[in-house]
C-alpha cells in the first residue's frame, strides 16, 4: 500500500529542531506500520538539498548494517562527501566510522584491544571512586541539575581516564563538542568547534608523543598499520589519522552514555517499583535492567549508508548513490520485536535492541558504556534513598544524539551508619 | 541417527559480554563472573536445540559465535 506523502512530509527528520521535544514516536509507529521503507523528499533544511529514504523497522534496519558491501559508510564516488550523518561530510575514508572493511578492520584493531571488556573491565574500581565523589558533591533535599552534577561529567571523567586525556582540560573540550553540536547545521559538530577540537587534537597527540603512557592514544601512537593486498606499506598512523581517532572517541564517548544515565535515571524515577527492586537485584538481574535503559535511551538515533549500486529493497527501487538511513531508536520501538516497546521494562529478555548497533561497526565503546551504567546505577542507588523528578527533560535539539541538556531532579541521602 | 554433530563456538577474543546469546540459547550457553560467554560443556547442540542456536549465532552483534560440524 502507498501511503499518503503528506503524512510523511510532515516531519522533517533532516531538522533538528524537530527533536528538541524529543523524538518523534508517533511519526515512526506509523511508519513502521504503513510505510516502513520510504523516501524523505528534501526540505529547506535537509544538507544537500537532496532526499534519503527512511528505514524504520527493526528487520531491515538489521539487514542494512549487516550488508556493507551494498550499504556503505565510506565515500561513495562520484560523491565527494559521505559517511554515516545525513550530511556528506568530507571527512568520509578519513576516519574509522566513515570506512568500510577491510579498510576498517585495520584502524579498529589498533584500538579494539584498548576497548575490550576485558581492558575495560580494569577501570573500574577507579571509576567507582569517581563515581561516589560525584554523587558525594550532589545538594541534597534541593533541586539541581543531574546533567551538570553527575551524567556529564562521569562519562567524560571515563572516556578522558582511558584515551589519556588530562582530567583538568575535559571541561573545556566537552563544551566545545556540546556547542558544536547544538550550533551544528547538518554536520555533526560545527565547523568553528571542530577546529577547535582538532587544534586541541593536534597540541595534545604532540604532548603525549613526548610523554607516552599507558592508556589508548599512547597506544595508537605507537601503533603500525599492517600492510594490505591492495600495496598500502602500513606504518604508523599519520597526526591527521591520529587526531581523527582522538576526535572521534572523545565526542562518542563523552556525548551518548550521557543520555543512557540521564535517561535510565529519568524512567527508573517514573517507574518507582523498578527503581526499588534494582536496589536489591543480582548481577544477571541488574545486566537486564541495563539493557532495558539502553534499548529505552537510544542515544544516537539514527545512522546513513550510501548505496554501492541498485538494489530492491523491501519493493522499493533503490539506486546507486542514494542515501539510505535507519533509525535505531525506531528499531527499538519496533512491535514486532519488542512485546509493549512503549514500556519500560528491566526484566524484558531477550533484548534484542539495536543502541549499540551490529555487526562491523558495532559501538567500540559498549564495555565502557556498561561499565560506567553499571556503577553509576549501583552506586547511585547504594547512596541515594529517595530521588524526585523536578521538572521535564530539555533536550537537544539534534537528530543525530538524543541529547538530555538538563534534567531537574532532587534527593535524599540514606542515613550515614553511626560509628 | 546419522546427522552430523554441530556445536556451537564463542570466539572468546570477539565476546564483549551483550549476554544475548545466553538468553536465546539458556541451554547451550553459560555467562561468566565478568559477563562473558562461554559455550557449556563441549558445545555439542542437540537436535531439538539447533534452531536455538541459529538464533543465538544470528543475533550476536560482535559475530562471536558460530556453528562448526563434526566430520
Amino acid at each position: 500500500m502507498h501511503a499518503p506523502a503528506s503524512r510523511l512530509d510532515a516531519v522533517d527528520l533532516s531538522d533538528g529542531q524537530t527533536f528538541a521535544r524529543g523524538f518523534p514516536h508517533d511519526h515512526f509507529v506509523w511508519a513502521r506500520r504503513h510505510a516502513p521503507v520510504y523516501w524523505h523528499a528534501p526540505t529547506q533544511r535537509t544538507p544537500g538539498g537532496e532526499g534519503f529514504w527512511v528505514v524504520t523497522r527493526h528487520e531491515d534496519t538489521m539487514a542494512v548494517m549487516c550488508t556493507p558491501e551494498v550499504f556503505s559508510s565510506d565515500l561513495v564516488p562520484p560523491r565527494t562527501g559521505g559517511g554515516t550523518g545525513i550530511h556528506d561530510d568530507p571527512q568520509a575514508g578519513k576516519t574509522m566510522i566513515f570506512m568500510d572493511d577491510p579498510r576498517h578492520k585495520r584502524f579498529r584493531s589498533l584500538v579494539n584491544k584498548g576497548f575490550s571488556a576485558r581492558s575495560i573491565l580494569a577501570l573500574e574500581t577507579e571509576l567507582r571512586r569517581r563515581t561516589t565523589a560525584l554523587i558525594d558533591a550532589m545538594p541534597e533535599g534541593e533541586p539541581f541539575d543531574f546533567v551538570d552534577a553527575f551524567s556529564r561529567d562521569l562519562p567524560l571523567q571515563a572516556i578522558c581516564l582511558l584515551l589519556g586525556v588530562p582530567q583538568d582540560e575535559r571541561a573545556q573540550l566537552v563544551e566545545w563538542v556540546d556547542h558544536g553540536i547544538a550550533e551544528a547545521n547538518g554536520e555533526i559538530i560545527a565547523r568553528e568547534d571542530f577546529r577547535k577540537l582538532r587544534d586541541y587534537g593536534r597540541d595534545l597527540i604532540r604532548r603525549k608523543r613526548q610523554n607516552l603512557a599507558d592508556d589508548v592514544l599512547s597506544t595508537i601512537i605507537q601503533a603500525r598499520l599492517e600492510p594490505n593486498e591492495e600495496g598500502s606499506e602500513g606504518g604508523p598512523l599519520t597526526d591527521a589519522e591520529l587526531v581523527n581517532f582522538f576526535m572521534l572517541l572523545f565526542a562518542a564517548g563523552s556525548e551518548t552514555t550521557r543520555s543512557a544515565i540521564g535517561g535510565g535515571m529519568k524512567a527508573l524515577m517514573d517507574h518507582p517499583e523498578q527503581l526499588e527492586r534494582l536496589r536489591t537485584a543480582d548481577i544477571a538481574e541488574t545486566r537486564l535492567a541495563l539493557e532495558e535503559i539502553l534499548r529505552w535511551t537510544t542515544p544516537t538515533i539514527y545512522k546513513r549508508r550510501t548505496a554501492t549500486r541498485d538494489v530492491d529493497f523491501k519493493g522499493h527501487q533503490i539506486r546507486a548513490g542514494d542515501k539510505v538511513t535507519f533509525w535505531e531508536m525506531s528499531a527499538n520501538r519496533d512491535e514486532a520485536v519488542f512485546d509493549k516497546p512503549f514500556s519500560f521494562d528491566t526484566r524484558r529478555a531477550p533484548n534484542l535492541h539495536l543502541a549499540f548497533g551490529f555487526g562491523t561497526h558495532v559501538c567500540l565503546g559498549a564495555s565502557l558504556a556498561r561499565l560506567e551504567l553499571r556503577v553509576a546505577f549501583s552506586e547511585l542507588l547504594a547512596r541515594i534513598a529517595s530521588f524526585r523528578s523536578e521538572g521535564p527533560i530539555e533536550w537537544m535539539p539534534s537528530n543525530r544524539l538524543l541529547g538530555i541538556r538538563r534534567m531537574p531532579m532532587s534527593i535524599r541521602r540514606k542515613q550515614a551508619v553511626p560509628n | 541417527m546419522t546427522g552430523k554433530q554441530i556445536r556451537l563456538v564463542v570466539d572468546d577474543e570477539r565476546c564483549q559480554g551483550h549476554n544475548r546469546c545466553r538468553l536465546l540459547a539458556p541451554d547451550l550457553i553459560e555467562i561468566d563472573d565478568l559477563g562473558f560467554a562461554h559455550a557449556k560443556g563441549d558445545g555439542r547442540v542437540p537436535p531439538e536445540q539447533s534452531e536455538k542456536a541459529r538464533l543465538a549465532v544470528k543475533n550476536c552483534p560482535e559475530f562471536a559465535l558460530r556453528l562448526e560440524t563434526d566430520d
